[in-house]
Order: structure tokens, then sequence, then C-alpha cells
């Protein structure tokens, strides 16, 4: 598993020298819908129910829950 | 041919014409960005964004104690209106403001709830900065500081991280770490108040995102936290094989790790854009998981586009999850909850939603949003949400 991620980090790390698409050609990229936080407010409200009601919550950057349902 | 006197006039008209320039570039320096593009306004509120939502969940768990020996109710209705300010200090540095307020009702209403009342009426929120700085062409400093309020609870996380554009920006990594501190009232499961406690979060991250295409674009992201503390919620309840309760126990150290992958296709013929992700999780109480998410957005006009989403979680229960123990048992040390969210369950998440672009349309400076979505869980729990949020670029 260990060796796994590694090679997945290094893959990234590699693919990262590639100069594929020049800023003139990125028009799609900047819609609003290709966004990775194009809705910043509705994914905190999903996240809401995800971290207080799934155990396997967190781990990625957002508090951990997984209780009582009530914000913790 | 011109004449001596005409060569003479014409030679002192240049070495004027030249001496004049010479002595315009000295007086006038280099101009600055504040003469190409105006001074910097200094602070300004840049954008802001309403959102409220309205949640209804119902169900039944073992953790709630209006059942008695069989699971009980967790009907709860919530009220969450949040506000997100964006404020440009200048050039480089941006802040993001986020406010959202949780007014819950009825959360288990019943048993040791009448004593705490820490889930049966509650106000919670947050104030949540976080702001980028922007160093060089290549390089931006994070940072995050949040603070978090309720009833039984108070707690606050501070962050920083670091994202490096690469090859002209077609990538990107980044990390980041955070600290979180809670502090909050600890109950037994009768509702007896044993005085206070706290627990500690510590994060870290590392992400990476790469251009494959003028339409493609992947990024993927690793995260590990570690909590140490008071990790049980004090009023859950355990049933026993003798048809009593007793008191959640749950070890004081737990380590979550994450592993995600999100795929974004954009289809200039159609104006759809596609979006996967996946995410794997482990943690230390045993819970192995699996999530998956497609979003599809579809245009409609060219100011307006409708989302529809579906995500799908599995997770196995923690180690310890039980709905009856059997004594003889060390009350303190047999680690034991009955916590339907540390169960093993199956969950179904369905979305649609409605939203216009700001910049595009009727409504110039506005942006309106409605969106509907229904979350059910195979461990007998369903919530519904409605959400209508509007926003304005000032």
């Amino acid at each position: 598993m260990k060796a796994r991620v590694l090679w997945l980090l290094v893959a990234i790390a590699l693919l990262s020298a590639c100069r594929i698409v020049p800023r003139n050609r990125r028009q799609h990229l900047a819609d609003p819908t290709m966004q990775p936080d194009e809705d910043v407010l509705r994914d905190r409200a999903h996240a809401k129910i995800h971290t207080a009601r799934e155990g396997a919550s967190g781990g990625d950057g957002e508090p951990a829950g997984g209780g009582c349902g009530c914000s913790n | 041919m011109a004449s001596p006197r005409e060569v003479g006039v014409a030679a002192r008209t240049s070495l004027a014409v030249l001496a004049l320039l010479v002595g315009q570039a000295a007086a006038d320096p280099e101009p600055d960005d504040s003469v190409i593009i105006g001074a910097d306004p200094g602070w300004r509120i840049e954008d802001v964004q309403v959102r409220g939502s309205f949640f209804a969940q119902h169900g039944q768990g073992f953790q709630s104690q209006a059942g008695g020996d069989s699971p009980g109710s967790e009907l709860m209705y919530m009220f969450q209106p949040s506000t997100l300010i964006t404020v440009r200090q200048n050039a480089n540095i941006v802040h993001q403001v986020m406010v959202p307020v949780d007014a819950i009702t009825a959360a288990s209403p019943d048993a040791v709830d009448a004593i705490s009342t820490a889930s049966r009426r509650n106000i919670a929120f947050d104030v949540d900065v976080r702001s980028k700085y922007k160093l060089n062409e290549h390089d931006t400093l994070t940072s995050r500081v949040m603070a978090h309020g309720e009833e039984p609870m108070g707690g606050g996380v501070i962050g920083i991280g670091w994202q490096r554009g690469l090859a002209d920006d077609n990538a990107s990594v980044s990390v980041n770490g955070s600290l979180g501190i809670d502090g909050f009232d600890d109950h037994d499961h009768f509702g007896d108040f044993l005085g206070k406690t706290a627990r500690e979060t510590l994060n870290a991250n590392v992400s990476a995102s790469q251009l494959l295409s003028p339409t493609t674009v992947v990024d993927g992201s690793y995260g590990v936290t570690y909590q140490h503390g008071t990790l049980r919620t004090g009023w859950n309840a355990v049933p026993t094989t003798d048809g009593l309760l007793t008191d959640e126990v749950l070890p004081r150290g737990r380590v979550r790790q994450a592993l995600s992958a999100r795929l974004a296709q954009f289809v200039p013929a159609t104006r759809t854009a596609l979006k996967a992700w996946y995410r794997l999780y482990h943690d230390g109480f045993g819970i192995d998981a699996h999530t998956i998410e497609a979003s599809a957005y579809q245009y409609v006009a060219s100011w307006i586009y409708v989302r529809g989403s579906y995500r799908f979680h599995h997770q196995d229960g923690a180690d310890f999850f039980t709905t009856a123990i059997a004594k003889p048992f060390d009350d303190m040390t047999t680690l034991r909850t009955a916590d339907s969210d540390l169960a093993p369950f199956d969950a179904h998440e369905w979305s649609v939603s409605a939203t216009t672009v700001r910049g595009r349309g009727p409504w110039k400076l506005w942006s309106f949003s409605a969106e509907l979505m229904r979350y059910t869980r195979s461990n007998d729990l369903r919530i519904t949400v409605g959400s209508l949020s509007f926003g304005r670029l000032l």
C-alpha cells in the first residue's frame, strides 16, 4: 500500500514537468463549472453531513466528526 | 542637395530634439504599476455570497436513548444560514471569511438530552478565515484561522500551507497543515456532568494537480489526521445484553488517512462539464471506506447551468462497534460504541441544482442558485436538504 502511494506521488511529480496546455488555450479550464471550488458554501453544507454522520470523514484537511450530529 | 546652411540648421535641430528627449527621459522615471493600472485601492470587499439551507433528518440509532434498548429517534431539523465574504487586501493578498450558523432543533430529543440539551436545541457557529498571500509568480502561501462555538463546546483551528505552480501553471503542488483544539463538557450516559475535557487534532495534507489537455484536469491528495484526547460523545449509550445501557468507551488516539483523486473534463460541443472523484480512507478504529462521486454540469443558456450529482459511500464499522455488549466487561477499558455513525453502512446521496453565472446574462453582478439534496443511509438515516443562495460582486 505504501509503495503504491509512493509511486503515485512520483508519477504526479513527473507529470508536473509536462508543459501541455499554453495559457491561451485554457478558456474551457477557466469555466466556472470546471473549478474545484466553484461553490464553497454548497460544499460546506454537504461536508456538514459527511463530517457529522460518517465515521470515515476527516484525514483530508477538514475537521473530523462522526459523533452526535451536532457539529463535532 | 541641401546647402551648407540648411545642413547646419538640420544638425542643430536634431541635437536640440535629442537633448529634449534625453532630458525628458531623465526627468520622468520608469512608470510603475500604479501609473499603468492605477493606484492600489487597498482593502475592499470583492464578493459576498449568502446561502440558506434547511436540513430535515429522520432515522434511528442506538446512540440516541429515545428508544430505550432499541434504536432511538434521530429526528432533527436544522436551519443553516451561511455567508462567504471575499476581501482583497491588495494585489497579492486575498481573504475569504466564511460564517456558517447552525440552528439545530430536536436532535435525539429524549433522555439525557433533556439534561445537557446539547443536541436538543442548539446554536453553533464558525468564523473561518482563509487567506492567500501571493509571494511571486509561482508561490502562494495560505493560512487558516477558524473558531467554533456551540453550547457545550468551543474550539479553533490554525493552519498554514504553501502552493507552487509548475511548468507555466500546467501543474501545481501544495502542502498544508493545521492544529485544532476543542474543549467541551464531558457527560456520562446518564447526563451527569463529569467536568471539562478536550481533544486535539493535527492534520497534514499534500496535493497536486495537472492539466492533461485544454479540457481536462486531474488532481490528487493525501491527508493524515491524528486526534488525541476525549473522542467519545459523552451522552452516547451502548446497550448491554441484559437490556441495560452503559457508557461509550473509545480510544484516546486515532489516526485517520485519506487518499483521493479527481478528474474533470469539459465537453465544448455540448457545454458540459463532467467530474469524477474517488476517496480511499483508513483509520485506527479499523474503519475502511470507499467513496465515489460523479457530477455533471450542463449549460442550458450561456448564463445558467444545471448540476446533477451522485455520491456513494461505503464504510466498514469500527472494530469495537456493537449493539449489545455482553457482561462481564471492564467499564473503563473495554472499547465499545453503538454510534450509528461508526457502524458499517452504505450511503447514497443525490443532488440537483441550478445556478446562474455572474458576469453573464440578465443579472451581471448577481448570481442565484437553488439545490435539492437527498442523503440516505442503509442503517436507517434519511436527510433531505433544500438550499437557496445568492451572491453579488462588489
